[in-house]
């Protein structure tokens, strides 16, 4: 009687395209919500690494030689590698100028700094300035050299920024 | 008229079944759409906020002691592009790069965000918001020079 009872229930197919629809239903709903909660971790993932990044590449920028030519040093005090962006050179003395705030676009000479490592940029006794405004400056045997003479007389800040957008910054007076 | 519109004797069960069929698939079609453009929006806009990343890379105050504009220089070293479309200086909005009122800044890139003319006053710290169109912030505090200083 049970196993006639239990045949009967295997062989009705009443209610089959209820549970096959609903099934189909939440296959493609668990899908889809999978793409946007998978989408959303990666998303987090890299901001993450990114900032992870940045804190462990902190930099420092100091006057290594004040005489001539002036030579400042970039470090990575950090243990990640990171690359330069910008030096930004503020003329933080009065003199009138529209060129106070010009910066060096570091970018185009791929320069990088190593974890714990220096690099040493040196000032050029000639102001060069490209097409676009900016500060040239040129890459030859590892050796950085901004073309930009200190004003006599006048303080100037070098600020120095990282592609990961870490800054640092020194100040000096020229006499 | 009004007894044809009581009568059922002609909708059939077949009638029934399709009419049901077309609103279930026309209903779930509809949530559908939604719900992917609704993603789709989410994924482009909001959702790509984690990945919005820049900073005030220079603040140059011209004019200090007087009127003038405040030149404020933002990188953006993220995953997407950002696009500024507000500022607040002291809490007070700022209109900026005007006509438009915005500035996009591609994944690498650097922007000048240049204000109105304001009234800046000589040693004062003065608090910048940068607020993006997908709602991420980032804000700073520069001092203004001594006056007679760029």
């Amino acid at each position: 009687m049970r196993q006639k009872g239990k045949l009967r229930l295997t062989r009705n197919r009443r209610g089959t395209a209820e549970i096959v629809g609903t099934v189909l239903f939440l296959v493609i709903l668990l899908f889809f919500f999978a793409n946007v909660f998978l989408w959303n971790n990666q998303v987090n993932s890299e901001a993450e690494q990114v900032k992870w990044r940045k804190m462990n590449s902190p930099v420092r920028i100091e006057v290594a030689d004040a005489g001539s030519p002036f030579v400042f040093e970039v470090t990575n005090l950090g243990g990640v590698d990171t690359a330069l962006s910008r030096l930004w050179i503020v003329n933080s003395t009065d003199t009138g100028n529209e060129k106070d705030h010009v910066y060096a676009d570091l970018e185009p000479l791929n320069v990088w700094v190593a974890a714990g490592s220096t690099r040493r940029l040196t000032l050029d006794s000639e102001t060069i300035l490209n097409e676009d405004g900016s500060v040239n400056a040129t890459l030859s045997n590892s050796e950085i050299t901004i073309h930009y003479a200190p004003p006599p007389g006048q303080t100037v800040i070098f600020k120095i920024l990282t592609k990961l957008g870490n800054t640092a910054a020194c100040s000096q007076e020229f006499p | 008229m009004r007894r044809l519109l009581k009568s059922t004797r002609a909708v059939s069960p077949v009638f029934t079944t399709v009419l049901l069929i077309l609103v279930v698939v026309l209903g779930m079609s509809m949530a559908f759409a939604y719900l992917v453009s609704y993603v789709k929006d989410f994924q482009i806009g909001r959702g790509s906020a984690a990945m919005e990343l820049f900073c005030i890379e220079d603040v140059w105050f011209k004019g200090v002691g007087g009127s003038g504009p405040i030149e404020i220089s933002v990188y953006n070293y993220g995953k997407v592009d950002v696009n500024v479309t507000g500022l607040y200086v002291n809490g007070q909005p700022i209109g900026f790069n005007q006509p438009s009122g915005h500035l996009a800044i591609p994944i690498g890139g650097h922007g000048n965000v240049t204000t109105v003319n304001v009234r800046l006053d000589p040693d004062v710290p003065y608090y910048f918001r940068l607020v993006t169109e997908r709602g991420s912030i980032c804000e700073g505090e520069y001092v203004s020079p001594s006056e007679g200083e760029p």
